[in-house]
């Protein structure tokens, strides 16, 4: 991980970031063209691209 | 601090499956295109990305100057007003102008119709943007070279008046302007003719360098004739000593036959193999 280390979480470093901006644009893209996404796929999405959302500083536990 | 528990590896693996579903477009463009949306540039109506953007306004800017140049009376379309040595000043300065921006705008239609279509299958790479802006140079220098060098005032009459007549319509030098700007690479490929052309001179006569070949070939294939009759000759004389010096017929053979193989290699070969020996003097292989 690229982020600042803690107990039990990671800061998100900027290469999580664009993995996840990366994601939620995809995500977004396919949705857009009728592509097929699976639901876990769109579920995962949404739940780290609303995390990011809400403080630009998102958190994942690897 | 709100906060998600997935795995790395698994966002890794989301995204890799995500990218394949959208393939061929690519993860990067994709943000980019989205980022650019969200930003809501004043400017967005001219093109999804900064590059498309900046060639719009260019090529907006060099039509400007196209019509703007052209309602001046110097900018006749005559044949000699374009020319270098027979213009000067100002005219000169606003006829090149002219010249000049239809070849902008050749390039920016070129450069934006090539980014269009990456855009559109979401494969456009911002990194590549250098390549565009050394297209765009490509081809201003693309046009203005090909309107200089192409004798378009044949195709065009001057009339008696001062106007120019014609199938081009005295638009003939900047339609070429506007055509080498498009296309940088015809105007490369055309130089590079020409330099062949020119170098073909130079380098004189074909016939007479295909028989200096054929000289040199025929010269070496006479040395290593040479070379082969004096082994010949070196076995022979070291054969002869061998007689003389009483070895045994079995040994004499051999050696003839190392002699006879050296000359017609192929034929005893075969001869070795239980072909039979009637082929000894023609090739084997007719």
């Amino acid at each position: 991980m690229n982020g600042e280390a803690t107990d039990t979480q990671t800061r998100l470093g900027p290469l999580e970031r664009l993995l996840i901006r990366e994601c939620v644009s995809m995500t977004e893209h396919a949705l857009g063209l009728g592509l097929r996404v699976p639901a876990a796929v769109a579920e995962s999405v949404n739940v780290v691209s609303g995390v990011l959302n809400a403080d630009g500083d998102s958190v994942v536990v690897s | 601090m709100p906060s998600a528990r997935i795995e790395v590896g698994q966002l890794a693996r989301i995204h890799a499956h995500l990218a394949q579903t959208i393939a061929p477009a690519k993860p990067r463009t994709i943000l980019l295109l989205a980022d650019e949306a969200q930003r809501g540039s004043l400017f967005f109506f001219l093109g999804p990305v900064p590059l498309v953007r900046r060639l719009m306004l260019i090529a907006a800017l060099s039509l400007l100057v196209l019509f703007g140049v052209s309602l001046s009376g110097m900018v006749d379309g005559r044949p000699e007003s374009f020319s270098l040595l027979s213009n000067s000043s100002m005219s000169l300065l606003l006829n090149e102008l002219f010249l000049l921006s239809a070849a902008a705008i050749g390039a920016c239609f070129s450069g934006l119709f090539q980014a269009n279509r990456y855009i559109s299958a979401g494969t456009f790479d911002p990194r590549q943007e250098s390549s565009y802006w050394i297209r765009f140079a490509l081809g201003l220098m693309a046009g203005v070279i090909l309107a200089t060098l192409v004798p378009i005032e044949s195709f065009t009459e001057v009339k008696s008046g001062g106007g120019v007549q014609g199938s081009l319509g005295g638009l003939g030098a900047p339609a070429l302007a506007l055509l080498g700007g498009f296309s940088a690479a015809v105007v490369h490929r055309i130089l590079y003719r020409l330099v062949s052309a020119i170098e073909s001179v130079v380098k004189g006569d074909p016939h007479a360098n295909l028989d200096n070949k054929l000289e040199s070939v025929k010269g070496q294939a006479e040395q290593s004739a040479v070379r082969e009759r004096l082994v010949v000759s070196a076995q022979l004389t070291r054969l002869q000593q061998n007689i003389t010096a009483g070895q045994t017929l079995e040994e004499i053979g051999a050696q003839v036959r190392g002699i006879q193989d050296r000359l017609f290699p192929a034929v005893f070969d075969e001869q070795e193999d239980g072909a039979p020996i009637s082929a000894l003097g023609s090739n084997p292989k007719d």
